[in-house]
């Protein structure tokens, strides 16, 4: 298992240093020149020369990537070239705040997928199935940005009430921290819930066919604990790898989430970045992410051995 | 004639000067608001207390010089002072009224055609924040900021014609100009210019973007800003026209989507969105079926759209391709269609929203004025033969997608229109940062069609779109004729024939569709009903519409 583990965690380092490589290149090849946008309109030769000096941007490309790379490696990411703030600090103040919504989402999705998808399972071709699984498809169907507007919309029209407040952190008030990241995690959980809820039930009708299951039926176990306790547990190895392959979407498909919710978190402040061709915030943000999300699934790696004593590492 | 044209002014800006002082010094010296609720409507009484909240993106950055996005410039009108000023809301006789007012100057006096001094009010207070501790305001700050606009700003070009600032004692301040320049003061009034900044705030914190670094003279102080979340402003205590503002603050909360923007609106969770208080037809309309509580009043922002071609290659180089494309274009049917038929059919050279300065279309010979307002599709595809043409030829059309509603519609609209005359236009959607950094600054092909930044200056519509050189010269312009008028109406410094030589540029311009200029709808300027004495007004100039506000409930 150790081995494993030290494999894995080099592995990451040579994914990383891709990322790097793919994230810089493709920021520098998108169309649309940072220093001409900041001018926007007034882009006199000599201050365009004298913004792009300033801003480091003259240098050749290898020279900027090992610059940057370098301030990567001690920690250093930089300042926005448009706010000039420290992009540690933006990250430590909005990084929490996409974390905290990703987490409440996760537990959304899981939390319903998983138990509409246990109860279809369980009392499968009746009608409890058969409203589990639209329910699943309608999920899966509608786009959660078209969802968010509607949850922003519509009760302000018709109740003169909407799901939008000033965002206060969790240190500072928890309940209100909660009562503005509930809506959004809702609406972001519910429409990933479709996935997990569809493979938890396939997962369960497989699982339930299983010999041990049968047995467990044959002792007389009661069916709390034929399900809870032997079933779902087994069957909840797929559930992990759907949520391990959706982790980069818990975290970058909050910038649409965030946008509709005004949260303060990082997905929005990326997209701002993006337009803006904030170079350094772009780079950096997806380094971190990336690190993040290669974490993440090691994690979900780790967690299939406790699911299933059988597997083993090595 | 600059001299005789000094000789007239000279008289009328005494007799300026002397009715703002028998305005503006009772109050002074009173402290009373009473003059300043002169604005108020009859019976009402301004009261004191509460909090402005308003729903808006973030802005870019917060340093006025460092950045030309509409957003710091309305901060900054909150926290800065300009030397002269237009009037607030309170004060002006309509939205359009760019009378030029007293601000940090409280008079001035030209002593020839290209020296203007400045006299300063004594006794002006920074805000009381380290480094700058609330001391007096003095000329050497003035020289400072109009120097480091000079030298930062990307409006800079709106001062080539400055020689230098000179201090002549600390309440004295003197701006010499290269040529007789007559868009001055008005440059000098523009938010988006000309904000007065305290150099010890930039000696310690490197610029203007912290939000312990906006120092001014202004109504509001900038007394937090949680990124991301809201901008807290609170009131001047030490503001020097006394008895303003009414409110407490203000609170800007940032609101990136504007369907939430407009939901915060319908709960009352805001009293009004974006610093203008505005939202376009599609949007106010139902809102005022549904929230009728709401108040609400319309009139012509200062918005200007267009198509721009590249004047300088085929095929929009020909006059003739250029007159079909605007023959093309069915101006009424689009305003029926998208804004709701009520707004400006002839948006240009000179926008609606500038009547002191607009040619009414119905003054310019028939002949000519039928490519600013006509549509005759026969005639187009006459045109388009005549050209070399006669089976049309295809374009791109290049353009942002994201603008606001109804833009989208334009696009597609302008799609089917030049397809009747066979100009076979394919749709070229940008993304924003790809939009701004090429299309915009001139570097498309052929075809470009969208909203153009506004200006409060009738400089900035013509020379400022026509001059050769100029960034804002999309489409390539170089006409000498028209340069030689460009120039002469930027050097001369009587109204009236100033005024004379602007309708002869728009006479000549009449025909010659270097661009061709949209229809635009009016803009709604709405509000909560609590939110009294907020004035409609033009230009991103959010302290003109908030500081004689107060809130009643």
């Amino acid at each position: 298992m150790r081995e494993y583990l030290l494999k894995r965690v080099l592995l990451m380092v040579p994914t990383l240093f891709l990322v790097t490589v793919l994230v810089f290149l493709m920021m520098r090849m998108i169309p649309g020149d940072v220093v001409l946008q900041m001018l926007e309109g007034y882009a006199y030769a000599d201050s365009v020369e004298a913004l792009r000096r300033e801003l480091g941007l003259d240098k050749p490309m290898h020279i900027q990537y090992l610059e940057w790379m370098s301030g990567l490696l001690r920690g250093d990411l930089g300042h926005s070239l448009w706010t000039k703030e420290s992009i540690v600090v933006e990250f430590a103040r909005r990084f929490p705040v996409t974390l905290e919504l990703a987490l409440l989402t996760i537990i959304v999705s899981v939390t319903f997928g998983v138990g509409v998808g246990v109860l279809s399972a369980v009392r499968q071709e009746s009608w409890l199935d058969y409203a589990g699984r639209v329910v699943a498809i309608m999920a899966l169907a509608m786009p959660y940005f078209w969802l968010a507007i509607l949850v922003v919309v519509l009760p302000a029209i018709y109740f003169r009430w909407t799901p939008l407040w000033t965002y206060v952190p969790l240190t500072t008030d928890p309940v209100e921290n909660l009562k503005i990241l509930i809506f959004p995690a809702l609406v972001f959980g519910v429409s990933r819930a479709g996935p997990v809820m569809r493979v938890m039930r396939s997962s369960m009708l497989e699982v339930q066919r299983q010999d041990y299951i049968r047995t467990a039926w044959a002792k007389g176990l009661p069916e709390r604990g034929v399900i809870f306790k032997h079933a779902i547990k087994n069957a909840l190895i797929p559930v992990v790898s759907i949520l391990g392959l959706q982790i980069h979407f818990y975290l970058g498909g909050s910038v649409i989430i965030e946008s509709i919710f005004r949260l303060p978190g990082i997905g929005h402040f990326f997209f701002e970045a993006l337009i803006r061709r904030d170079y350094p915030v772009v780079q950096s943000i997806n380094m971190i992410v990336a690190a993040f999300a290669l974490l993440l699934n090691l994690i979900v790696d780790f967690s299939y051995a406790y699911l299933d004593p059988r597997i083993r590492y090595r | 004639m600059a001299r005789r044209s000094y000789a007239r002014i000279m008289p009328v800006f005494l007799l300026v000067t002397a009715v703002a002082a028998l305005i503006l010094l009772p109050p002074m010296i009173t402290g009373g608001s009473i003059a300043f609720a002169q604005g108020a409507a009859a019976g009402e009484q301004p009261k004191y207390g509460g909090i402005i909240r308003l729903a808006e993106r973030e802005p870019p950055n917060l340093d006025p010089h460092l950045s030309i996005s509409f957003m710091p410039q309305n901060i900054g009108s909150l926290v800065y002072s300009s030397l002269v000023r237009f009037p607030y809301g309170h004060e002006q006789k309509s939205p359009y009224d760019l009378t030029i007012m007293p601000d940090l100057a409280e008079r001035w006096e030209y002593l020839d055609d290209k020296t203007v001094v400045f006299y300063l009010r004594q006794g002006v207070k920074f805000h009381n924040k380290p480094p700058v501790n609330g001391r007096e305001l003095k000329a050497q700050d003035v020289k400072y900021s109009l120097e480091r606009f000079a030298a930062k700003s990307g409006f800079r070009a709106r001062f080539d014609d400055v020689d230098r600032v000179e201090v002549v004692d600390d309440y004295t301040v003197k701006v010499i100009t290269k040529h007789p320049f007559a868009p001055l003061l008005a440059q000098l009034a523009s938010p988006s210019h000309n904000m007065i900044l305290p150099k010890e705030a930039e000696d310690q914190y490197g610029d203007f973007n912290k939000a312990e670094a906006a120092i001014g003279t202004g109504p509001f102080i900038l007394e937090r800003y949680e990124r991301g979340v809201k901008l807290t402003f609170k009131r001047n205590p030490d503001f020097y026209l006394k008895g303003l503002p009414y409110v407490d603050g203000i609170e800007w909360q940032m609101t990136p989507e504007a369907s939430a923007r407009v939901s915060l609106l319908r709960t009352g969770k805001v009293d009004f969105v974006h610093t203008t208080g505005l939202l376009a037809g599609e949007e106010a309309i139902p809102l005022q079926s549904t929230n009728p509580d709401l108040k609400f009043f319309k009139y012509q922002s200062l918005n200007q759209g267009m198509f721009y071609m590249r004047t300088d290659e085929p095929p929009f180089n020909d006059i003739r391709v250029r007159r079909a494309l605007s023959l093309a274009i069915n101006r009424q049917a689009w305003m029926e269609a998208l804004d709701y038929g009520e707004g400006c059919i002839v948006t240009g050279p000179v926008p609606c929203a500038l009547p002191d300065w607009r040619l009414d279309p119905k003054e310019i010979d028939p002949a000519k004025a039928k490519y600013l307002l006509g549509f005759d599709r026969e005639e187009a595809k006459r045109l388009l033969a005549e050209a070399g043409y006669p089976k049309g030829f295809n374009t791109p059309l290049f353009h942002h997608p994201g603008y606001t509603t109804p833009w989208p519609s334009r696009f597609e609209l302008a799609v089917d229109e030049l397809s009747k005359v066979g100009i076979r236009v394919e749709l070229k959607p940008q993304e924003y940062g790809q939009y701004i950094s090429t299309t915009y600054l001139g570097n498309f092909d052929k075809l470009a069609m969208g909203p153009i930044t506004p200006f409060l200056e009738v400089d900035d519509f013509l020379y400022g779109v026509f001059y050769p050189g100029q960034p804002n010269n999309r489409g390539r312009v170089n006409d000498p004729a028209l340069n030689e008028m460009l120039i002469a109406q930027r050097r001369e410094l009587d109204p009236e024939k100033r005024k004379s030589i602007v309708d002869d540029i728009q006479r000549y311009l009449a025909d010659k569709a270097y661009y061709v200029y949209i229809p635009l709808g009016l803009s709604y300027h709405v509000h909560q009903p609590y939110l009294k004495g907020f004035a409609p007004k033009i230009g991103h100039t959010m302290v003109h519409r908030v500081i004689a506000a107060w809130i009643d409930k």
